[in-house]
């Protein structure tokens, strides 16, 4: 089917070289400015700069979340170190009223103290 | 219809020109002006028409190169923002900034007979095109003008292979009577 090509070659814009070099650099002038902005754009400094704040959100959002669970974790180890530091208490013989005392800041009575001697022995 | 001509894919290419590469659009140009000109003269039948379509719709291209989605097909993208410019031909005319094209005058004025024979030649040729339809238009320039294949022209336009033939059949058949095989073998020698 190719053997019954039309000729086009009068049509051809590409035919002349030299015109044909004209009509790409008549183009490639017409885009001058368009591919300078893209060049601008696409500079190492642009990208830091368009990349700032996106990047800051982000730094913030991972700020926030650290925080949070910065602050749920220390309140899991606190209640946790709490009931482990009881069980250790009472399984070395410390009495039950002095080991809950101390958790709890409290400064037992003279009483208190008495009893739990009395417990003890 | 990925291109790859001298090592260099049409995505490669693309993938420069968004960065403002200039020597890689030049390349992108060259390669595909005759395809963006087949279409544009498909559509508007007119040679002078056509290359100012074709500056347009480069340019325009490299402006909307971001929403390129698949540089692989690149030429399809390309092709199909020829036809809408070429299409709003007239509506943008005002508007065109295309510069004028002197340095064609001055090319021609060295050759004056041959280039008044290939003007007669062309003349004769888009004249005869114009009796075609606008895909049978298309469907002939790209594939005797440009060299697509017919899968090619077919993807490009939406066809199936086969239709894409069929247009091509009936195209030349119709050049042919118009034009008088006498005639296209006198273009072909010269």
């Amino acid at each position: 089917m190719d053997d019954d090509r039309i000729d086009f070659s009068a049509l051809d814009p590409t035919r002349d070289q030299a015109r044909f070099d004209g009509l790409v650099g008549s183009i490639v002038d017409q885009a001058a400015d368009e591919l300078d902005r893209r060049r601008v754009s696409n500079s190492p400094l642009n990208l830091l700069v368009q990349w700032r704040r996106p990047m800051l959100a982000a730094a913030a959002v991972i700020a926030i979340v650290s925080v949070g669970v910065l602050l749920r974790v220390d309140t899991v180890n606190n209640a946790d170190y709490a009931a482990e530091t009881a069980g250790i208490a009472e399984a070395i013989g410390v009495p039950t009223l002095l080991a809950q005392g101390v958790r709890q800041n409290d400064m037992p009575t003279t009483a208190e103290l008495f009893d739990a001697f009395q417990e003890i022995q | 219809m990925t291109e790859v001509v001298g090592g260099i894919s049409d995505a490669s290419l693309v993938a420069r020109v968004r960065r403002g590469h200039k020597a890689s659009f030049e390349a992108l140009v060259r390669r595909h002006y005759r395809a963006a000109y087949s279409v544009a003269l498909a559509i508007l039948e007119n040679g002078m028409d056509a290359e100012d379509v074709c500056q347009d719709a480069f340019v325009k291209a490299l402006e909307r190169l971001d929403d390129c989605r698949d540089p692989e097909k690149f030429v399809a993208w390309l092709m199909q923002i020829v036809r809408n410019r070429a299409r709003n031909f007239w509506d943008y005319r005002r508007v065109r900034t295309a510069q004028p094209l002197d340095f064609v005058n001055v090319a021609s004025s060295l050759r004056p007979d041959r280039d008044a024979e290939r003007s007669e030649l062309r003349g004769a040729l888009e004249e005869a095109i114009g009796q075609l339809s606008e895909v049978q238009r298309e469907v002939v320039l790209l594939h005797d003008l440009e060299g697509w294949k017919h899968r090619e022209i077919g993807e490009s336009l939406g066809l199936s292979e086969g239709a894409a033939r069929q247009h091509l059949f009936a195209a030349r058949k119709k050049l042919r009577e118009l034009l008088g095989a006498e005639a296209l073998k006198e273009q072909s020698n010269g």
